[in-house]
């Protein structure tokens, strides 16, 4: 007898936020966290006392709004400071900062480019006016081309009729925007290198790829779905770190009745009369349920969770080639007090965005190029932010907390992934070096650090080769081929057991929305309840 | 030209958005830089610190200075504890509100009063037939608001007083470095936060210290703006903007009462004689005509709005004051907003609104006026529960708050 | 007064099947070539002392069959091999792999690299095999206008029902994004095929192997493979200038033109260079579309945003061409036989490492080349006892950092030389001859802006919507005024299929 209308494998955001909508609609609803902390990669973890940090992912991004207001986050503790601006430090010492304050950034860009400068509004104009049509994509399930029933062609036809909307010039800028790379696609707007180069890196996070490289374009958009959202300007701190996400995710959940289980390991999915029937934990207790859902990725779901002999030997094959390639890494510090950078000494709102290591096109290339044959990058491009600047409560009072990500670290790394251990020091050397040479006085104020590469945040978070989105948001991995064509719509060929992470369509970052559709799907199903 | 507070000296520097405002006679900061959301964020998660030199204080001494201002007022402030400070409004003999703020019990004798308006001749024109004077301080105090979760930690390290004990609308008498200071544990942005009141000789040198130990926690000088949204949150209501004071009021119709603004808690009725008495005791049997709410806009529909002329949903990026007609579902006008908010902590577009008390019930349906690309459009709202931000912390003690 | 119905601006093989279409149509077609010769990057090169070249580009095995059936270049002695020819990627060590691609004969070429990879290629030929009857028809047709309107779109869709009725659609619109070396790595292990088979779909492109999109370029050049013209462009062009001479088109060479003459609010002639101008009806350009936009067409003609995307196409270039006179016959290393064509890339990170350099305005100091030896077939080419080597060499930027001086340019010819010369045993001693032409002299040469070879890159967005917005039908925002050389829909070399259906737009219209 089933006691659960539903296990989640996994207390990751999405876990959580498809448990909340389950348990919500009224279901039962267990999750299970391998971890002693919810959170999955959006945990804040006290690892040096006093100071909390967003371990994995550090800002919130695209989280949807309708979903904070559907689940009354804010009620559950989220709190989320939108970053107040992008400063790009120069070798030369000069410096950029865009704020949120459109003049001041006109006239910071002018010192640049005065055509760039007014150009910046079109741009946003034109990608404002796209986004639009994007969110009708990420805030639905994925398409699915080349079927005829009439629920996907209706779908199809809605999806045609937003585009047709664009008009023609829209319509060709957004298909050069999925098929074009950043710099390419940038090149026909701006013209400074300096301008340039921080914009195209939003283009890459995450993924295997140079900001050359084509299908770099797309994610440019990202910065600009924070418009269509309107007030919700969905770019931040999370109040107490990332981790508050989850746990106000996890605070929705448990007040709509459900479950949450922490180090509770699930080691496989039962399966019983070809159907997900419960799970397993590492400690040997059987828990039924009539569906389970993983938050796992793709290859932990369905190659390490589930006995292959489930699956048929091509979806099995399209999730052994479904590419996951980590290709970052993370280095946190604990600061005695407020690094300053020689260009722009002192604290000032360009301290209290995000912080980007990207002084040129050639420069982030070169990095990629490097990581291209397996080595990290010598000079990568590094992304700060020091979120005690506006969220005193992760650091000791005049004490700060520097997060920063860095790309690239292939997982892959050149002599094998597990020589990454090797490596972590040097690495985290370089990191520290790079951003030392503009802020002079930072390794004189380091009090802690924590170096992750690819490999750790493959041993401790379960990423996959440490890949940190559960799967490059590659073309071919997005919408109705995430993770498999023909499954991507939250259902596996395995009856019962649905994917409900970032492996899943829409794909990465703390959007929740993996987890929303999954639920939704599974309560549209009849296999939600029976 | 409004005259410059004690603190213009270091608040002027530090406008680099130069944006003023004329608040009771006071130049006041509406916002230091033109991004104001730092401010509103400060009060939530650090501290802001804002000048509020400008509300009105006065003194009421004598040794019939509690039974004076009891009669005053609708709230019975002899219950008042010495060092406590409460919160009330008055009305006029038809029970109509003349002003908001709030009461101090400084001594068995001695009182002091905040409001918003100017309110000494309506302070003192009874005054005489209870043997009390009335003084206005205005002048000579300055005061400063500092808010925010990291508000305590602040005063601690500057001050001697207890703040650990201090509980909510208490008062401490304490140093803050050579200045003598009073420490209420009030404020307009319903966190945590206490303000400060200082001698005018002295305010440069409180401002310094509350200024260099809050830096490290966060501390950010905060405008009006930033507060404005705040009170919104925290449901506060505006003299001149959400209520009219009555004897300023040209026509009946704009006067408010107690009930009407949802202070029903501050009216203690079953005691001896005070202003406005009968009429609100009439009141409170028949109910009020309108009542006071706060509105939360449907997102859904006000997207649904905008997006029929293509547009994302906008919002105001401040609070504002301009007032909205409110209908029922049928489209029929039952009241009005008065001000408005979008809630940068709550992710919900709010507004105070006055409304046929029959529609006041939480989760009541309603819909408010919107100007989309210059049309006027009504976006369905609803009745949420007041107010919308509301955290333990506001009123906990140390020891009772959980990590 | 009219000195034709239909001017064509620039001679090469998309000039010469548009023009021969228009006068077999009937129409009069006066054609005008810069160059002294008709061929454009098809035409035979002369180098050295008695050293000729049959065509700038090797490949002619994209030819549209529907271009040789309706000009009838069969008839003008157009000859196609029965099956795309077989290439061998070299090694310095052993034998290389001789590539043939019929699999069956390739089998044991493989199979001596690995037996998996020559079951393997079976079933990839087999892929395209069955893909190709759905592709390449849709290669071959004028683009559907996405703004047209549903009933249009309906009709595209209609069009394409074999493909997108297909039960594995989803895959293959999974691999058109992907790129070149993540598909091939899906289907083999050995480093020369994979190398081999990536490098047409990045060569002369701004992408390398792991570039995404690269793989669609695969995917339609193995959907449009066919036979090679026998003597190669040259002979193409050779069959092309007869059919219009047949057709009486009137050629001129050495006649630059210098605008397009606009009345009226429409092409109506063009400027020669030697201040005369000729008029007509309309004028079709089988030149680079970002030239004539931006440069031949008076300023005013266009809404001022045609222009501005004119300027956007992009079109670096990324290939050098090094032609060779050798003593003797040459043979490579480990290689009994002859071989004419060669594909040097030794992996998929070798062909991504070539590549790199030109990212940063620099030549690979170890460039993937593509060789043919056309004198294996046609011995006239060079002098007797002599052959003729032709290389484009991959990757080289147009845009050199620092230019393209004496010193770089010897640089150049000699990475490539000691490429060669690790696979062609006693190489150096026996060139008689060289030439080299840089990216920056083929885009001088040619008129090719950028440098690219096929008037604009074949990145994704670049091949649906080619070459801007407002002329990727062909037509231009300007009446009279047609496009029509590989700078439109396909592009992909020396197809025939824009000159063709440019013409056949034309007609429609005319």
């Amino acid at each position: 007898m089933s006691q659960y209308d539903a296990i989640i494998i996994g207390g990751g955001h999405n876990g959580l936020t498809c448990a909340a909508y389950l348990a919500r609609a009224g279901r039962k609803v267990l999750v299970l966290e391998r971890r002693h902390v919810l959170g999955g990669a959006a945990v804040s973890e006290e690892v040096f006392p006093g100071f909390t940090f967003s371990v994995c992912s550090y800002v919130v991004s695209l989280l949807r709004p309708h979903i904070i207001r559907e689940l009354d986050l804010a009620r559950h503790g989220l709190q989320i400071i939108p970053l107040e601006s992008s400063f790009v430090p120069y070798p030369d010492g000069r410096s950029l900062n865009r704020s949120a304050d459109p003049q001041e950034t006109r006239r910071e860009i002018a010192g640049f480019s005065a055509r760039d400068a007014e150009r910046l509004d079109e741009f946003r104009v034109a990608l404002t006016r796209m986004s639009h049509f994007v969110k009708n994509v990420i805030d639905n399930p994925a398409a699915a081309p080349g079927s005829l029933r009439p629920a996907e062609l209706w779908q199809q036809l809605r999806l045609g009729k937003a585009l047709k909307e664009l008009g023609p010039d829209l319509q060709h800028l957004h298909m050069q925007l999925l098929t074009m790379s950043a710099v390419d696609f940038l090149d026909m707007w701006f013209e400074s290198d300096q301008l340039k180069a921080p914009m195209a890196v939003s283009g890459i996070i995450g993924t295997y790829l140079g900001v050359r490289s084509p299908g770099t374009a797309y994610v440019l958009l990202h910065h600009y779905m924070g418009e269509i959202d309107g007030a919700f300007r969905s770019w931040g701190f999370a109040r107490g770190g990332t981790g508050q996400v989850s746990n106000a995710i996890a605070g929705a959940a448990r007040r709509y009745g459900a479950e949450i289980r922490t180090e509770a390991p699930v080691a496989e999915v039962l399966v019983r009369d070809g159907q997900a029937a419960g799970v397993v934990l590492a400690s040997g207790e059987e828990i039924l349920a009539r569906n389970v859902v993983s938050n796992l990725d793709p290859h932990q779901t369905f190659l390490k969770m589930v006995d292959p002999r489930h699956f048929d030997g091509d979806f099995l094959g399209q999730i052994r080639r479904y590419k996951l390639r980590g290709s970052s890494g993370k280095v946190n510090l604990a600061l005695d007090r407020l690094p300053e950078f020689a260009c722009r000494p002192g604290d000032g709102p360009h301290m209290r965005g995000d912080i980007a290591i990207a002084p040129s096109i050639d420069y982030l290339e070169k990095a990629y190029d490097e990581a291209k044959y397996g080595q990290y990058s010598s000079r990568p491009y590094l992304n700060v932010v020091i979120p005690s600047l506006v969220d005193p409560s992760v650091a000791p009072p005049g004490k700060h907390v520097m997060s920063i990500f860095v790309q690239y670290a292939p997982y892959q790394h050149a002599d094998g992934p597990a020589a990454w251990p090797e490596h972590r020091e040097a690495f985290g050397d370089t990191v520290i070096d790079t951003l030392g040479e503009y802020m002079p006085t930072l390794k004189d104020d380091i009090l802690h650090r924590q170096v992750l590469t690819p490999w750790d945040l493959e041993q401790q978070f379960g990423l996959t080769e440490g890949n940190i989105f559960h799967g490059e948001l590659s073309l071919e991995q997005l919408a109705f081929l995430r993770p498999a064509a023909g499954w991507a719509r939250y259902r596996t060929p395995l009856r019962r057991l649905w994917l409900c992470g970032s492996g899943a369509h829409p794909g990465g970052g703390i959007m929740g929305a993996p987890g929303e559709l999954c639920a939704k799907t599974m309560l549209k199903g009849s296999q939600g309840r029976g | 030209m409004p005259r410059p507070s004690p603190f213009h000296p270091r608040t002027a520097p530090l406008c680099e958005a130069l944006r003023w405002k004329d608040w009771a006679g006071y130049a006041a900061v509406c916002s230091y830089t033109t991004y104001m959301e730092r401010e509103y964020f400060a009060f939530r998660h650090a501290a802001g610190l804002i000048d509020v030199t400008p509300l009105c204080k006065y003194e009421v001494r004598g040794a019939r200075a509690g039974e004076y201002l009891a009669w005053l007022m609708v709230r019975d402030v002899t219950r008042l504890k010495p060092n406590q400070v409460a919160y009330t409004c008055w009305c006029d003999e038809h029970g109509k509100i003349v002003d908001d703020g709030t009461v101090w019990r400084l001594d068995d004798d001695w009182y002091r009063v905040t409001a918003a308006e100017p309110s000494l001749a309506w302070l003192s024109r009874f005054a005489a037939d209870f043997d009390v004077t009335v003084t206005d301080v205005g002048d000579r105090i300055a005061a400063l608001s500092l808010q925010g979760p990291r508000s305590r930690a602040i005063l601690q390290q500057v001050g001697d007083a207890d703040l650990d004990a201090l509980r909510f609308f208490y008062l401490a008498r304490t140093r803050i470095g050579a200045a003598e200071v009073i420490v209420t544990r009030t404020g307009y942005t319903g966190d945590l936060g206490y303000e400060v009141w200082v001698d005018n000789e002295d305010a440069l040198a409180v401002w310094d210290a509350l200024y260099d130990a809050g830096r490290p926690h966060g501390l950010a000088p905060a405008g009006l703006d930033a507060m404005d949204v705040a009170r919104i949150e925290a449901g506060f209501i505006m003299n001149g903007v959400d209520y009219y004071s009555a004897p300023h009021c040209l026509i009946e119709s704009r006067k408010n009462t107690p009930y009407e603004l949802d202070l029903g808690w501050l009216v203690h009725l079953d005691r001896p004689d005070f202003l406005g008495q009968a009429a609100l005791r009439r009141e409170a049997e028949t109910g009020p005509a309108e009542k006071l709410v706060c509105l939360e806009y449907d997102w859904d529909d006000y997207e649904r709005l905008f997006a029929r002329h293509g547009l994302p949903p906008e919002v105001c990026p401040y609070a504002w004051r301009d007032p909205r007609p409110v209908f029922d579902v049928f489209g029929n006008q039952v009241g009005y907003a008065t001000s408005g908010a979008w809630s940068p902590t709550m992710k919900r577009n709010l507004a105070l609104a006055l409304v046929r008390p029959e529609m006041a019930d939480r989760g009541s349906r309603l819909k408010i006026e919107v100007m989309v690309e210059y049309v006027r459009r009504k976006c369905l709202a609803t009745v949420v529960e007041k107010p919308v931000f509301r955290d333990p912390r506001t009123r906990s003690l140390p020891q009772h708050e959980s990590v | 007064m009219r000195d034709a119905d239909t001017i064509v601006i620039g001679g090469g093989h998309s000039g010469l099947t548009a023009a021969a279409r228009l006068a077999q149509a009937g129409q009069r077609v006066l054609l005008f070539e810069c160059r002294p010769d008709v061929g454009g990057r098809a035409a035979t090169l002369s180098f050295g002392d008695g050293f000729r070249v049959p065509g700038l580009l090797h490949d002619t095995q994209h030819l549209f069959d529907g271009a040789v059936r309706q000009l009838r270049l069969d008839r003008a002695g157009l000859h196609r091999d029965e099956a795309p020819a077989a290439w061998l990627n070299p090694q310095t060590t052993g034998p290389g792999l001789l590539l043939h691609h019929e699999a069956g004969q390739a089998h044991a070429e493989i199979a001596a690299h690995s037996a998996r990879d020559a079951d393997r290629y079976a079933d990839y030929r087999q892929h395209f095999d069955r893909l190709r009857p759905e592709v390449a028809p849709l290669l071959r047709r004028v683009p559907p206008d996405p703004s047209a309107g549903v009933l249009e779109l309906l009709r595209a869709g209609w069009g394409a029902r074999g493909l997108l009725l297909r039960r594995d659609l989803l895959d293959i619109l999974r691999t058109l994004p992907m790129c070149v070396a993540d598909w091939l790595n899906e289907w083999f292990e050995g480093d020369l095929l994979k190398a081999g088979l990536a490098l047409p779909a990045v060569a002369g492109e701004f992408t390398g192997p792991w570039s995404p999109g690269t793989n669609a370029l695969l995917v339609v050049q193995n959907c449009t493979v066919a036979g090679a013209v026998r003597g190669g462009p040259a002979g193409l062009i050779k069959a092309l200038l007869a059919t219009c001479r047949e057709y009486g088109v009137t050629i001129r060479t050495g006649t630059e033109v210098t605008a397009v003459v606009v009345e009226g609010g429409a092409a109506r002639g063009v400027q020669l260079a030697d201040g005369s101008r000729c008029n007509a009806e309309r004028v079709v350009a089988a030149i680079s579309p970002k030239d004539l936009l931006t440069r031949l067409v008076p300023a005013g003609a266009f809404r001022p945003q045609v222009v501005e995307r004119a300027r956007q196409i992009r079109t670096r270039g990324t290939t050098a061409k090094l032609h060779l006179g050798v003593r003797g016959e040459v043979r490579f290393a480990h290689r009994d036989a002859a071989v004419s064509r060669a594909r040097i890339a030794p992996s998929i990170d070798a062909i991504e490492r070539a590549f790199d350099p030109v990212k940063y305005r620099r030549f690979a100091d170890r460039p993937v080349l593509d060789v043919w030896i056309p004198t294996v077939e046609e011995p006239g080419l060079a002098p007797a006892g002599h052959s003729v080597v032709s290389v484009l060499v991959h990757y080289a930027s147009a845009d050199l950092a620092g230019g393209w001086t004496a010193a770089q340019r010897q640089g150049l010819a000699t990475v490539v030389r000691d490429t060669l010369g690790r696979y062609i045993p006693d190489l150096a001693s026996r060139i008689v001859s060289e030439q080299l032409l840089t990216p920056a002299d083929l885009a001088a040469e040619f008129r090719l802006p950028g440098g690219h070879l096929g008037h604009g890159e074949l990145g994704l967005d670049q091949m649906l919507v080619r070459p801007t917005l407002d002329c990727a039908r062909y037509a231009t925002p300007l009446a009279g005024l047609t496009l029509a050389s590989s700078g439109c829909f396909p592009g992909g070399g020396l197809t025939c299929a824009s000159g063709l259906l440019a013409a056949e737009r034309v007609l429609e219209t005319a």
